[in-house]
């Protein structure tokens, strides 16, 4: 008996794979930006440059992510979706960036949240900031020594203590969707000079500028992003 | 090496009954509590503790009064038709038990791990390993929760340390404002996780008789191990969540594993491992459940091949967990826990002391009116 359940297991076991989606089949997003744009949703998903790895094929592993336009973020995610051949695997994300447009507009930030926390696409321990514009962030992307992602999950964690603040992360910007009991702080970047800078946080619901000028910090792009 | 006796230690008895109580409690308690009574959630647990003890107080009153286990108390007081009629009742809640300790085992495999693999095939996986499990009997279950135990315990509160770390003082403000009802509602839903003590009518067979005193006493002590982790989880996740968000989570205190901030690579997947302790928890409830329920459903057939039965009570055991997640019943299974299993439980050892009696007495008065027609 102990045998047949033995060699039953072992069948089931080596079956387990069969309908997983292989590695190769999936890309890894470090980084996404939500915004509002015209009435409408903007999404896109920032992907690790794979050229500095040594053994990667190039043309196999890039990935190509527009950014897509939507009615709510459910339908952003699933056009995404369509557009890439490979399955978005996000939970390796590091960062969220949020447009100021969309935390302003407060009907589709409760619905786009809503979305996030039902499905559970990004991980709840991804930083979120928020800018004014999220795709100044991008256009800096190419001078950077790595992706966007994994730089600002760098810089944000050195500069957190110097800020005084604690990194929030979208596990709690989420829970406060229900309890509405904290003031909310976001790292607020902006780019100037080609740099990306973190010069006051972004309180939910109006701005806290009395850190402006107590704090300014940047970051020289040419003495490799350190 | 070991002894193959049928019989456990007092400390594998302690590890048995924690694992028994820690998975389906620490699930799906949080979210509960957090919805009946905020932050009072706490109070709900200590109550439910003391509900327990109570309980356990009362089994073993009726144990000593049985003088056996459950099983054997049956075969030798009632008549055989109504040994029966328990013994399928009680195979049908422990077959219910089982499969809803698959669901979850399942479900929570399935969310937390491997979200494309299906849910059938998961669940078959587990029960043929549970199934090998019962194969070994109690004693090598027994023998692998012991050494399991320091393992996941001690891995747990490391982790639990640095939980800690993140929590917001700002959530844990406000006790003392739930309306008592609410409290004492989420104590019974406390007490209703604490039911496995049932089992402890069973472990006669088990323990010797010189140490039943301190196989109480090792229950008790599992009892109140378990109050003390559910507490302890419990601030951690209204300090991490808050308690309305916390009683929207399906699974919070898996969601708070996936999502503390570990630095360094190889610490980084230390969080798919901790869910592993709701793995061998919930594993734990299933061969339990599932052991029993072999048993039972032996005596209800009357034929020997314990494996035939353990292969036939597997397959209803897939049922209802199949019928749990399609059916997304869930929550309806809570309901038959609290209108139907809980009652019974309750119940059921008190009216087998009466029946016990009443059988006794008519025994006695027709031996009394047989001595007066010699």
């Amino acid at each position: 008996m102990k045998n047949k359940i033995g060699v039953i297991l072992m069948t089931v076991l080596i079956l387990c794979g069969c309908s997983a989606t292989e590695l190769e089949d999936r890309c890894f997003p470090m980084m996404a930006f939500i915004d509002e744009q015209d009435g409408q949703i903007a999404f896109s998903y920032g992907f690790p440059e794979l050229s500095q790895k040594e053994n990667t094929d190039m043309e196999e592993a890039k990935v190509d992510a527009p950014a897509v336009l939507g009615k709510s973020m459910k339908e952003c995610v699933k056009k995404n979706s369509d557009e890439m051949e490979k399955l978005a695997d996000c939970n390796h994300m590091k960062v969220l960036i949020l447009g100021e447009n969309l935390m302003q507009d407060s009907f589709r930030y409760d619905q786009t949240l809503a979305y996030l926390k039902e499905t559970e696409i990004f991980p709840r321990n991804t930083y979120v900031c928020v800018t004014a514009d999220p795709s100044r962030l991008l256009e800096i992307e190419k001078d950077l020594p790595e992706d966007l992602g994994s730089y600002l999950e760098l810089f944000l964690q050195n500069h957190e203590s110097d800020r005084q603040i604690t990194l929030l992360n979208l596990g709690r910007l989420l829970d406060e969707q229900e309890n509405q009991r904290l003031e909310l702080k976001l790292p607020y970047l902006s780019v100037k000079n080609g740099t990306v800078v973190w010069e006051k946080n972004y309180v939910k619901g109006n701005y806290s500028s009395h850190l402006t000028n107590s704090y300014r910090q940047r970051i020289n792009l040419n003495r490799t992003g350190k | 090496m070991f002894s193959d006796n049928n019989k456990i230690s007092i400390r594998q008895i302690f590890r048995l009954f924690v694992f028994d109580f820690v998975g389906e409690s620490t699930l799906i308690l949080p979210s509960a509590l957090a919805g009946f009574s905020g932050n009072d959630g706490l109070f709900s647990i200590l109550l439910g503790g003391v509900l327990g003890s109570l309980y356990l107080c009362y089994l073993t009153w009726v144990m000593k009064r049985m003088g056996t286990d459950i099983i054997s108390f049956m075969e030798r007081t009632h008549p055989l038709w109504l040994q029966k009629l328990i013994y399928l009742i009680l195979l049908i809640h422990f077959v219910g038990m089982s499969g809803y300790g698959a669901y979850m085992f399942s479900d929570v495999m399935k969310r937390g791990l491997i979200n494309e693999e299906s849910y059938t095939l998961i669940l078959i996986l587990v029960l043929l390993v549970a199934g090998y499990a019962v194969c070994g009997g109690i004693e090598s279950r027994a023998r692998v929760y012991e050494i399991l135990f320091v393992v996941l315990f001690v891995l747990l509160a490391v982790m639990l340390l640095m939980a800690a770390k993140d929590v917001e003082p700002r959530y844990l403000e406000g006790f003392f404002q739930a309306p008592p009802q609410r409290v004492l509602e989420g104590s019974l839903t406390v007490f209703f996780c604490l039911m496995p003590l049932f089992l402890v009518l069973f472990f006669p067979a088990y323990v010797e008789k010189k140490n039943w005193g301190k196989m109480t006493a090792a229950v008790y002590g599992a009892l109140w191990f378990t109050v003390g982790v559910l507490g302890i989880l419990y601030v951690i996740l209204l300090g991490s969540f808050g308690s309305a968000s916390l009683s929207t989570m399906r699974y919070p205190v898996i969601t708070l594993m996936s999502s503390i901030h570990l630095r360094g690579s190889f610490l980084k997947r230390l969080d798919a491992f901790m869910i592993g302790i709701w793995f061998f928890t919930l594993f734990a409830l299933v061969t339990v459940f599932l052991f029993y329920g072999q048993e039972l459903a032996q005596k209800v057939i009357g034929k020997e091949g314990k494996k035939r039965y353990l292969v036939s009570v597997m397959g209803l055991v897939f049922l209802v967990a199949e019928v749990l997640y399609f059916g997304e019943s869930g929550e309806n299974f809570r309901n038959y826990l609290i209108f139907v299993g809980a009652p019974l439980l309750l119940f059921l050892p008190i009216l087998l002391l009466i029946v016990q009696r009443i059988t006794q007495a008519s025994d006695n008065s027709g031996k009394g009116g047989e001595k007066s027609e010699k």
